[in-house]
């Protein structure tokens, strides 16, 4: 059986992801949520085929829930921080130490990465 | 004096101790992997970008006999490291803490490359070998790293210190388990008598307590034990003196597993709110005392800093000389 033939993803250095500057790609809006945190709201878009079978009502929208570390990192998703930079606040705001900030900011940048809520501008040469 | 040694030498450095050596390194090296036992293993520390400095620790065969001879055994480790005519270059070289017999320090001499240092600690019997990874004619192992390095031997009471925990756990105690995680450090220890000890630091206390209290994290830690064991109390949030809330949880072995011996018949847990680091300390263990002894040593990170303020102040010290 074929495979079908996709391209291979860009290996990047470790100082190319720590210098990779996290921007938000959809326009949500975000609401105060319990204890600091926040609720982002975000329109559902239609996938191209699934379209086909459930038709999407005008307006869907879907819901997260941002505790306030979560929400730090989020509010400083706009591309002008690098992912160094980002954990670098979060250590001092909070008091853990850098690499539990890191590894922390990372994970998170991560899962909103799949979500398809963030991306990154990686520069050419690592140096930011 | 090159940037590592003068934030080791000012203060912005941090001890790392594990399984019975302590080093000083500087904030921004941390530990990426931490693997073995008392006997050998190995710890690696990098910084974001690189690794900088690994460690391993082994017992070399035939210690206990009378015609070991420590040099050789050091010499061995530094062939086996660098090979035959690098180890012929390397000098004797003291590290800062403790007695090394024969210590031996090879520096690269054209980086980038490794810079090696091989001692034999008479205390714990282990060989141990520092490699810092030279990646520019900088060499902080022998004017930063190695004055800070000391080892002590397995049955005294040992400090442990990793990221940002910190605890002194009785003699005889070895490490069983370890759970790392980002916010959520945990150390596990037993000794061959049965008791057991575990220790965790959550990081951040106050918005970890925003999800649930005090209680609810000790019920939570004793949550998979209850199969064989039944809730006897949990005293929660209780005011101290010293406006630390803690939370204690006991339980006992269910009758059907009276016959169940190696389960201890009684276990406590303990959790602490440490409001000067914000930090959320939760102990669990066979022994009530015990964990009230821990306890007082949690949060002192060998800067100087006085331990968190302890609810247990009546609790008696284990010597520091104690076999266990």
């Amino acid at each position: 059986m074929m495979r079908r033939w996709r391209p291979r993803e860009p290996q990047l250095t470790r100082q190319q992801q720590l210098s990779a500057r996290p921007v938000r790609l959809v326009a949500g809006t975000m609401a105060d949520g319990d204890g600091g945190g926040g609720r982002l709201t975000v329109p559902l878009r239609q996938r191209r085929w699934a379209g086909w079978l459930l038709r999407l009502p005008a307006g869907a929208t879907k819901t997260f829930e941002l505790d306030p570390l979560g929400r730090f990192v989020w509010d400083r998703c706009d591309g002008s921080a690098t992912v160094q930079q980002i954990a670098r606040k979060l250590a001092k705001q909070y008091g853990v130490s850098d690499r539990e900030a890191q590894v922390s900011t990372e994970a998170f940048l991560a899962t909103l990465t799949r979500k398809g809520l963030v991306g990154a501008a990686v520069p050419r040469n690592g140096s930011g | 004096m090159n940037e590592t040694a003068a934030n080791v030498r000012s203060g912005t450095a941090r001890p790392v101790c594990w399984q019975g050596w302590r080093v000083r390194v500087p904030r921004r090296w941390n530990p990426v992997k931490l693997e073995g036992d008392a006997a050998a293993g190995y710890a690696l520390f990098a910084d974001p970008i690189r690794p900088r400095l690994g460690l391993r620790w082994q017992t070399p065969p035939g210690r206990a006999k009378a015609k070991f001879d420590p040099a050789a055994a050091v010499r061995a480790a530094l062939r086996g490291e660098v090979g035959q005519l690098a180890a012929d270059e390397a000098t004797a070289a003291a590290a800062g803490g403790g007695d090394w017999a024969s210590p031996v320090l090879y520096v690269e001499p054209d980086p980038p490359g490794r810079d090696v240092w091989v001692g034999f600690s008479p205390a714990s019997g282990r060989l141990l070998t520092v490699v810092y990874h030279v990646h520019r004619r900088e060499h902080p192992l022998a004017s930063a790293v190695l004055p800070t390095l000391a080892d002590e031997p397995a049955d005294r009471a040992s400090t442990w210190s990793v990221f940002d925990l910190t605890c002194v756990v009785p003699g005889g105690m070895a490490l069983t388990g370890q759970r790392l995680n980002a916010g959520d450090l945990a150390l596990s220890f037993a000794d061959r008598r049965g008791a057991e000890l575990t220790v965790r630091q959550i990081a951040v206390a106050h918005l970890a307590l925003r999800r649930q209290p005090l209680a609810r994290w000790v019920a939570d830690q004793q949550q998979p034990l209850l199969k064989h064991y039944r809730r006897v109390a949990v005293d929660g949030e209780l005011a101290t003196a010293t406006a630390t809330a803690t939370a204690v949880g006991r339980l006992a072995r269910r009758r059907r597993y009276a016959l169940a011996w190696h389960r201890p018949p009684t276990l406590a847990t303990l959790a602490i709110n440490d409001e000067r680091r914000d930090r959320l300390v939760i102990l669990h263990g066979t022994d009530e005392s015990m964990l009230r002894v821990v306890a007082e040593s949690v949060g002192t990170d060998g800067t100087g800093a006085p331990p968190i303020p302890s609810p247990f102040a009546g609790a008696a010290a284990f010597d520091a000389t104690d076999g266990g």
